[in-house]
């Protein structure tokens, strides 16, 4: 298969990408490998249903969206699991050593309602507009701004954090006079 | 009720009582803290399988081509 070059520089420059959104989904590295496999192929499979001058990366990105949401519902067949209670219990919980840990905020990620996660990792780290995360997720404009809404306020309550400081060197401190005074 | 538990309905509770602007600068920084974990793992190498549909795609021709 030879592939206009503009469209085998938007396969290979996915790739990376991909598989970051892929992990942070599935919070598991061999089901994201198997996920950007799956997509990469498919997409090359597909590739003339592509229309020439459309972003490619949104493109794969439905694919592999897609798929991930075809296996996430043949496992919840398997793991009952709604309101992510056994996920939650899972999850390690949040240490305190002075900033916000990737272990923290991969296991808070994972708490957060499938759908959330996905429109927060999106429009945040993946940098696609709420227009783009919309045409992906099958989903309204308003629908994606309001779920990466919701994700960004869970996503700090899950990390207990309530101030930009919290993030830094003396979040310990902080988080332990918080709790103090909550508890009490 | 657990550590865990406790931890976070007083957060919830705190978040309530954040000024907007607290809460948009905290949004910021996570913003930040995500970006960070998700380059980290975009910059991380591939695992074989992928690097081969790679290969495969900086191949010009198929197989099947003379």
């Amino acid at each position: 298969m030879t592939l206009p070059p503009d469209l085998h520089d938007g396969l290979l420059q996915s790739i990376p990408s991909m598989r970051a959104f892929a992990i942070s989904l599935t919070g598991n590295i061999d089901q994201a490998d198997d996920l950007v496999q799956e997509a990469m192929v498919r997409g090359l499979t597909y590739i003339n249903q592509f229309q020439p001058g459309t972003n490619i990366q949104a493109w794969l990105f439905t694919i592999l969206r897609n798929q991930f949401h075809t296996f996430y519902r043949k496992r919840r067949r398997e793991v009952e699991d709604p309101d992510g209670g056994i996920a939650a219990r899972l999850a390690v919980p949040p240490e305190q050593d002075g900033r916000v840990d990737v272990e923290d905020l991969k296991a808070a990620l994972a708490q957060l309602p499938v759908v959330q996660r996905e429109a927060l990792l999106l429009v945040g780290p993946q940098g696609f507009s709420y227009e783009e995360a919309a045409a992906i997720c099958g989903a309204r404009i308003g629908t994606i701004k309001s779920r990466v809404n919701r994700a960004r306020t869970r996503l700090a309550e899950l990390l207990g954090i309530e101030s930009p400081d919290d993030i830094g060197a003396d979040r310990v401190v902080k988080a332990t006079i918080f709790n103090e005074t909550y508890t009490r | 009720m657990s550590k865990t538990d406790k931890r976070h309905s007083t957060s919830r509770a705190g978040l309530l009582h954040t000024d907007p602007r607290t809460i948009s600068a905290v949004r910021d920084k996570l913003g930040e803290e995500l970006r960070a974990m998700y380059g980290r793992l975009a910059d991380e190498p591939l695992p074989d399988r992928l690097l081969k549909l790679v290969w495969q795609l900086d191949q010009p021709h198929s197989k099947g081509k003379p």
